[in-house]
């Protein structure tokens, strides 16, 4: 292995892979930070590039994108408030409401960090440690996939705002619309209606879009905002390891949960940087600062999104199953190459998997000197007429929801979700947890039909192994616990 | 605020373009078919790209872009969704003047259309060509008791309803292919769907399920052994036997091709078969195909089509005993 990583270390410095890389992390970056279009359009569009090159160049130019794109997607988030990821949707609320108070500098050099940490420390794990990690993502089957997604529906209580109530129904909503499309188990079509076009369900992102996205847009004109930067003085944005370290432990943790969920293959980006969130502001000393433009919340999301980005290479590699679309679009670059993932891979092209695993690192800091000298471009763009910088915005988010499917039926889907979202947050239904819940529902919904199809109908399956149990322990003892305390000592005080 | 303004302009410019290109010079050469094809020829697949469709497709109309006239190529376009619907219907819904074509596994042409939600029949396209195969195996786990499917047989008939084995999902060609076997041996067997055939492979090596029914090249491991292939015929894996080699009158061919809107005029279609069938005698295309496991099963237009028809009648005998339809 040794010998591998030097001689991937070599190959990575050569001026045709250092050039696909930078390529590829400009171009990923700019298809992130774009509202509306999303990294995995970004990693596909670049794939039949990829066909004419060596296999190695076009893997490296792709993990480039992946990588900046996760990070480009927080950008369009802080500064407009509109994720192009799923993942960056928990940046959105803290990183726009810094921008409104003109600290948009400073929250997209806290995202710029957190990513580049996130994304060095997968790197490692999936050079160090790919096939203990493998191993463990293999002891996820149906019951364990249950649980995550139970784990991970606790989020919502985190983003509900002031009424769990409201979260839960939202939460209930998203579930509902998770169900459209066809039956994960029967492979019936459900709730299409007789239309065709629901038969394949409704794509996450262009709900994405709209619910975050469009609804933004109508908030914006109904305020009839000049600029989307309140402050005129343009805060000098000095970031440094002063401005770092009080987050370093957050950064810290929230990387290793993306390392984690990243290596599942299923989870991803968008859960990971949920629960990173979330769980940050469930050990933090200031919770109410969360959503209102809390560092700290950016710093745990992004580094939970990007901290997946290593590690779901892992599953793709060793195991040749992709946990999200990128992983799957990265596979078909392999096969298309005519190389078959698995652990023939690693005997047989251990110099393309070794490069490929230093890229990741390399890129990622490729990605910060690139970022870095294109940050303070980016938050000028705040200062935009909100006239011109709207319409344009606006245009890009049709686009991107339209290029999801290749056709006006998204688009459509997406106006709806923004209808929705403008009006919901008015009577204080939050958004988020109708998000996080489309991202779930099919998860829990397979995952608990598969577990009570191999346990012959007994919900004991999910008491019999100790990874369900590990999770159910977590969500009683981090959430139900306070939640019952908190009501008890209302009581109390009002006894 | 330039640079996102240039990069809006760029976009908007680089996905305008294209179509609006594409239709002005089919209005100018589209009259006259001597000219077939004065464009490029989309192929539509109806899964994301990296799947098995996609990388057949892909590898074979890339190589067959060489062999068309008029220095055109062919585009892959993946319209993913509805389990091969969606882009089934696109190809069905397309003008029928062969600048639209597809590629499509069996099952939407001889599944699907059962389920009766699908807006297109296997009578509303053609067959243009048939060209690799997707052979389906049982895998079981290397530590596992069963050596061979005799040993295999003895299980499942001494415990009936034990035996659990992952497909990519309900209805599709994996499952019909056990149930078919399960009705001729008078035997019961679980299946545990899963959304595709690496989720399923995975399952297995993780020890979820005693066995799957997948193409071997989805499963990425040493730790699988196979049984016996469901298959009619060999295609290339020499030391896996068929259901026919042991004797059980049972073959489930998966297999995948280029369909077309009906009406598309028979000269094009002959263009396209001969442009897809020299791709398949190109030796890169050879190697790259039976290096990730597809067999080349060359089919011309009426065998691929009656080879469909006949399948499609299986599969609506066996999903109506199964009670899948009515």
């Amino acid at each position: 292995m040794g010998e591998n990583i030097l001689f991937g270390l070599l190959q990575v410095f050569e001026w045709k892979h250092l050039l696909a890389m930078i390529a590829g992390v400009s171009f990923g970056m700019i298809i992130g930070a774009l509202p509306g279009l999303s990294v995995p359009m970004g990693v596909a569009l670049m794939l039949p590039f990829t066909f004419g090159l060596p296999p190695t160049i076009g893997m490296l130019l792709l993990v480039g994108v992946y990588c900046a794109g996760v990070y480009g997607g927080s950008i369009s988030a802080i500064l407009l408030k509109t994720p192009g990821t799923a993942a960056s949707a928990a940046t959105a609320a803290d990183g726009f409401a810094l921008t409104q108070q003109g600290k948009a500098g400073k929250a997209l050099n806290m995202a710029l960090y957190s990513a580049v940490s996130g994304g060095l420390i997968s790197g490692f794990i999936l050079l160090l440690v790919a096939p203990q990690i493998a191993k463990f993502a293999l002891s996820f089957g149906p019951p364990e996939y249950f649980a995550l997604a139970l784990f991970g529906m606790t989020v919502i209580a985190g983003v509900s705002g002031k009424s769990l109530g409201k979260g839960l129904v939202m939460g209930c909503f998203g579930m509902l619309i998770a169900t459209v499309g066809i039956d994960p188990i029967d492979g019936v079509p459900r709730f299409n209606f007789g239309t065709n076009f629901l038969i394949s369900g409704i794509d996450l992102i262009p709900a994405l879009i709209g619910l975050f996205a469009i609804s933004e847009l109508l908030n914006q004109i109904e305020k009839k905002t000049k600029a989307l930067s309140v402050k005129v003085k343009y805060e000098k944005d000095r970031f440094g390891w002063s401005d770092y370290k009080p987050h370093t432990k957050t950064i810290f943790k929230s990387s290793l949960i993306g390392g984690i969920i990243g290596a599942i293959p299923g989870a991803g980006a968008a859960i990971s940087s949920f629960i990173s969130y979330n769980e940050a502001r469930r050990t933090s000393k200031d919770p109410e600062s969360f959503g209102k433009g809390s560092l700290d919340g950016i710093a745990a999301a992004v580094s939970g999104g990007n901290g997946t980005t290593g590690s779901t290479l892992i599953p793709m590699m060793t195991l040749g199953i992709p946990g999200d679309v990128v992983t799957a679009v990265l596979l078909g670059a392999l096969l298309i190459q005519g190389l078959k993932p698995g652990p023939e891979l690693f005997t047989n092209h251990g110099n393309l998997v070794y490069t490929v695993m230093i890229g990741v690192i390399v890129v990622n800091l490729i990605l910060f000197v690139q970022a870095k000298l294109a940050i303070r471009w980016f938050a000028k763009i705040t200062q935009i007429p909100s006239s011109i910088l709207l319409p344009i915005v606006f245009g890009l988010c049709l686009l991107g929801s339209f290029s999801v499917t290749n056709s006006l039926t998204s688009v459509g889907i997406t106006l709806f979700f923004g209808v929705l979202g403008y009006i919901l947050p008015k009577y204080g239904y939050p958004v988020t947890p109708i998000l996080i819940a489309m991202i779930l529902g099919p998860l829990a919904e397979t995952s608990l039909r598969q577990s009570l199809i191999l346990s012959e109908g007994s919900y004991l399956i999910f008491f019999m192994r100790p990874i369900p149990v590990i999770f159910i322990l977590l969500i009683v003892l981090l959430f139900v616990i306070p939640l019952l305390k908190g009501k008890w000592g209302n009581r109390l005080q009002r006894a | 605020m330039k640079k996102l303004l240039l990069i809006f302009l760029l976009v908007v410019a680089l996905v305008g373009c294209t179509p609006a290109n594409g239709s002005s010079s089919n209005k100018s050469k589209d009259g006259s078919d001597d000219n077939f094809p004065s464009k490029s020829i989309e192929v539509v697949v109806g899964y994301g790209p990296g799947g098995a469709s996609d990388t057949i497709a892909r590898t074979v109309a890339t190589a067959a872009s060489k062999y068309l006239p008029n220095d055109q190529s062919f585009v892959i376009k993946n319209i993913p969704g509805g389990a091969g619907i969606i882009g089934t219907s696109e190809v069905h819904n397309a003008d029928p003047n062969g600048y639209k074509i597809g590629f499509s596994p069996s099952g939407p042409l001889t599944i699907l259309p059962h389920m009766g939600e699908a807006s297109y029949s296997l009578d509303s396209l053609g067959a243009v060509i048939k060209l690799a195969s997707i052979p389906q195996m049982l895998h079981v786990k290397k530590e596992s008791p069963w050596d061979n499917f005799e040993e295999w047989v003895e299980y499942v008939q001494n415990n009936p309803g034990d035996f659990t084995y992952s497909t990519p999902g309900v209805g599709g060609e994996q499952h019909l292919a056990m149930e078919a076997l399960n009705e001729v041996l008078g035997i019961t067997t679980v299946n545990v769907p899963y959304n595709s055939g690496g989720e399923s492979s995975v399952a297995l090596i993780g020890g979820e399920v005693d066995g799957s029914v997948v193409f071997p090249g989805t499963v990425a491991s040493d730790d699988a052994k196979i049984l016996f292939s469901f298959s009619g015929s060999k295609e290339g894996y020499d030391d896996v036997p068929t259901l026919k080699d042991l004797g059980i009158d049972v073959a489930s061919n998966v297999y995948g091709g280029i369909i077309a809107p009906k009406e598309v005029p028979q000269d094009r279609i002959a263009i396209i078969h001969d442009a897809f069938q020299k791709a398949l005698e190109d030796p890169e295309v050879i190697e790259k195909l039976e290096g990730l496991g597809y067999p080349i099963t060359y089919g011309d237009s009426e065998s691929f089509q009656s080879e469909l028809e006949s399948d499609y009648k299986q599969a609506g005998d066996l999903l109506r005993k199964l009670g899948l339809v009515q």
